[in-house]
């Protein structure tokens, strides 16, 4: 089941237009920060659209207070990678579920420590491939430079690294098999990109769970629920 | 002279504009491959278009095996093409185009 988590839908007229291109990529599922009645909707023939928030915030304060009804409301949170206090706590928290590498005019590089929080916690980097599409020459090679550190410095402690299109026009998304082999350039191998799509399910599984009715907490579900019997 | 080992790539490409010539698309994967892995990998690339279908941008590219896998990168990050604006979609990969079905 290949998903893109981050599909820049701006307007919810263009929604249909996306899913027609993600559905002719082979997509089962796209992510997208627009604002939907529910974290997770499915239409007729089972295709997922799945709600993302982003938290920013320039101080750490703001982002905890927000990330408790972030969670509830939405299939995906991602934090900006950024500042070393901000970038760690994300990495540590489980609410997180990626670490996006999205401004790269700023020299926020991924450092080991975050990785290696991000490895214990399950928090995944993500890396949105629409810059290496607008770009050519030698600012697309600033921009490979970059992702090739952080990839490297995920891979090495253990991160997860996801790509995702990070398309706001429907042209710009690209379909798994295409991501895989920019993953390569990035310097990931098949092997390991193909298993991205397992991390990328088992996520969404886990918060869509996570946000059924039947959750109380983790490991606590409940299994049957009604009025107690007379012999009770 | 050893013979090289060759892949066929069936692919769809798909476009917002203009339709997109066979020529200008070759063309754009060798440059693409040129800007990422340099003279040598294109001059080894023996790339061309067996087959392309303007019109629907469906079509069979054909490369050496030892390549593949930079020629398919070099194709999926072309984002515009003489102003087109595109999406390179591997769909099938085979030694032979037979096996392409």
């Amino acid at each position: 089941m290949t998903i893109d988590l981050n599909v820049r839908v701006e307007d919810q007229n263009d929604l249909e237009s996306f899913v027609t291109m993600a559905k002719a990529l082979g997509f089962k599922g796209i992510v997208t920060p627009l604002k939907l009645a529910k974290p997770f909707s499915r239409l007729e023939d089972d295709f997922l659209i799945g709600t993302r928030t982003e938290l920013k915030g320039s101080t750490l304060g703001s982002l905890k207070k927000g990330i408790g009804t972030a969670r509830q409301r939405s299939a995906l949170v991602a934090v900006q990678l950024g500042k070393t206090q901000v970038s760690n706590w994300a990495a540590e928290d489980t609410r997180v579920d990626v670490l996006a590498v999205t401004d790269i005019s700023k020299d926020n590089s991924l450092k080991v420590s975050t990785a290696k929080l991000a490895a214990q916690s399950g928090t995944a980097l993500e890396i949105p491939v629409v810059p290496l599409l607008e770009t050519s020459g030698l600012d697309r090679s600033k921009i490979i430079k970059r992702y090739r550190e952080c990839v490297q410095t995920a891979v090495t402690a253990g991160m997860q690294v996801v790509l995702t299109s990070g398309a706001s026009k429907p042209i710009q998304m690209r379909s798994a098999a295409s991501v895989q082999y920019i993953g390569q350039i990035l310097g990931m191998e098949l092997a390991y990109m193909r298993k991205t799509v397992d991390v990328t399910r088992s996520m969404l599984d886990r918060n869509e769970r996570n946000l059924s009715t039947d959750f109380v907490a983790p490991g606590v579900h409940i299994v049957q629920s009604g009025e107690p019997s007379e012999k009770d | 002279m050893k013979k090289t080992r060759r892949r066929y790539v069936r692919f769809r490409l798909f476009q917002e504009g203009k339709r997109v010539n066979e020529k200008q698309l070759v063309t754009a994967i060798r440059k693409s491959m040129l800007s990422l892995f340099g003279e040598i990998v294109v001059g080894d690339s023996k790339l061309f278009l067996t087959d392309y279908d303007t019109k629907s941008g469906v079509g069979i590219l054909q490369c050496s095996a030892h390549i593949l896998e930079r020629a398919l990168a070099a194709a999926s990050v072309i984002g515009t093409i003489a102003g087109t604006k595109v999406s390179f979609h591997p769909m099938k990969t085979s030694g032979t185009i037979k096996g392409l079905g």
